[in-house]
């Protein structure tokens, strides 16, 4: 399959999901801005919390997809869940890092 | 053989082709606009006429196009193994035909009655007459339920029969028989195959593996008995890569496999099944569930016209095309796309996908006195589910050659990723194709 028709079709897949996308967007950029004049080390617990995040979206991915964890089998499935993981904890250490701060 | 249409008629085209009109590019891109005041008549709305006229709208900006078709609600059908599995409701794979349509795209929402190609004319439903100077067909697969004795649509969702093939709602009633065997606590399930061309072949070994799974989840899988009733010699699926997969799994899952036998008729109410064996005999099975997949042809206006294969394995049934430049053989103006064809593959939707930038490019070719250069290698495609939640990406051609579009999956290898495709991706796949734009 050519790259445009892979592009063509990722682009209509998305479509019905664009609000979401935008919901998640605004809450980050509006995190990030309102934020930005917080200052001081980050929360210990921030990691933590992003990993916690990430192992729980990779847990729930398959479930919310109709499917099982266990039939996650394949590399291109476990290399899929990890990309959903860490984006999941990324996003999340994004969206929370100027608000845990300590002396904050 | 009758009087050919072609040459006259392309003598004509071509003296309304514009001098400097280029020429299509291969299949698989889209093609680039040719002028022609050609009148393009594309029978059939669904996924293929649909693409197929909007594919041609943009391609040949200048012509009539014409589609006709009465079905006023586009039905997604690779979605229905999703409604009869009860994961999906009927509202997911419905939507208007019209909706998809580009401008300029004249669409009759009547159903043709009679084909002439010698007139290159066309008799529709409601006494109109219309002439074309080339025609698409593609009308579909026609569903023959009556060719089982004591069978009739109606009986999907009573009685414990189900088919997947009849429809959104008859994909749902479909799933409530198999909630209604669960509850039952106990019983046979049979499921059958018609030894006739299907669209999507797989849908039957889905609807097995499927209702193993919800037998599973249930937790009394051992309270059930399924048995497969294949009309083929130790045969479910035409390639043998996925077949001899299915075949061992069903071992391991202790589905009973009983090939050459064929559903003949059944009796509803008794909950009753007749089979016919490959050596004439009549073999009587009870069940408490039956999944039914009907005998299919092309629709009976083709069957009854002069396109329809003459002989062969496709006589009388399907439209006659060259399988590979997916143009009639006898009438150079008439190509088809889709389920009517008459090919040794090529009954999905993702079939058609791989059809239309062919045809498209044939039929831009014929119009301007080109050869026919592009070529249908037979490809098809069918997310084989093996569980709810897991699949097999099969994609094959002519011959049963494996004709993976992805080198990270392995075609026989059961994934979480190709049940993702299944679920999320193949139906936005599915829409843009609509569109033309795949």
């Amino acid at each position: 399959m050519s790259i445009d028709g892979i592009l063509m079709i990722a682009w209509y897949a998305a479509q019905p999901w664009l609000w979401l996308i935008a919901v998640l967007c605004i809450a980050l950029v509006l995190s990030l801005w309102l934020g930005r004049h917080r200052h001081g080390p980050t929360y210990f617990g921030l990691w933590p919390l992003s990993v916690m995040v990430g192992v729980l979206a990779m847990l729930l991915a398959p479930a919310l997809t109709n499917s099982q964890l266990r039939y996650v089998a394949t590399w291109p499935d476990l290399l899929l869940l990890a990309v959903i993981g860490i984006s999941a904890m990324l996003y999340t250490w994004l969206l929370c890092k100027n608000w845990l701060r300590q002396g904050n | 053989m009758n009087q050919v249409p072609s040459l006259p008629l392309r003598r004509k085209l071509l003296l309304s082709l514009a001098a400097g009109a280029t020429l299509a590019s291969p299949a698989g891109l889209l093609a680039k606009p040719l002028y022609s005041k050609a009148r393009i008549v594309i029978l059939g709305a669904g996924a293929a006429g649909t693409a197929m006229a909007n594919r041609l709208r943009r391609s040949l900006p200048s012509a009539s196009i014409t589609l006709i078709g009465a079905r006023a609600q586009h039905h997604y059908q690779p979605g229905y193994t999703m409604i009869a599995s009860g994961l999906w409701s009927p509202q997911k794979v419905l939507s208007n035909t019209g909706q998809w349509l580009s401008k300029g795209i004249d669409w009759l929402p009547e159903d043709v009655a009679v084909i002439d190609p010698l007139q290159q004319q066309l008799n529709l439903t409601n006494q109109q007459q219309i002439g074309y100077d080339l025609l698409v067909v593609a009308t579909g697969c026609q569903l023959n339920y009556h060719q089982i004795d004591g069978f009739k649509p109606e009986l999907i969702g009573q009685h414990g029969i189900g088919s997947v093939y009849a429809g959104p709602d008859g994909a749902k009633a479909t799933s409530e028989q198999i909630d209604a065997l669960i509850t039952q606590g106990e019983g046979r399930a049979l499921f059958t195959l018609s030894d006739t061309p299907i669209k999507c072949a797989g849908a039957p070994l889905k609807m097995t593996f499927t209702t193993l799974s919800r037998l599973e989840k249930s937790g009394q899988r051992e309270q059930f008995q399924l048995d497969f009733f294949s009309p083929y010699h130790n045969r479910v699926f035409a390639v043998p890569t996925y077949n001899d997969f299915v075949l061992k799994r069903w071992q391991e899952q202790q589905v009973g496999f009983y090939d050459q036998r064929r559903l003949t008729g059944l009796d509803a109410s008794a909950k009753r099944a007749w089979f016919q064996h490959s050596d004439g005999t009549i073999q009587q099975e009870d069940y408490d569930f039956i999944h039914v997949v009907p005998p299919m042809s092309a629709s009976d206006v083709i069957r009854q016209s002069d396109l329809v294969w003459q002989n062969g394995s496709f006589a009388n049934d399907w439209l006659e095309v060259d399988q590979y430049s997916l143009q009639h053989r006898r009438y150079p103006n008439v190509f088809g796309v889709g389920d009517v064809i008459g090919t040794p593959f090529g009954k999905t939707a993702a079939s058609v996908k791989m059809q239309a930038p062919v045809a498209e490019t044939n039929i831009l070719a014929y119009l301007s006195g080109q050869p026919l250069t592009a070529r249908y290698n037979g490809y098809t495609s069918c997310p084989l589910i093996t569980s709810i939640g897991r699949a097999i990406l099969s994609e094959f051609g002519y011959e049963g050659k494996l004709m993976p579009s992805f080198s990270f999956i392995d075609p026989t290898e059961e994934s979480w990723l190709v049940w993702l495709m299944k679920e999320q991706m193949l139906q936005p796949a599915y829409n843009a194709m609509l569109h033309g734009k795949v």
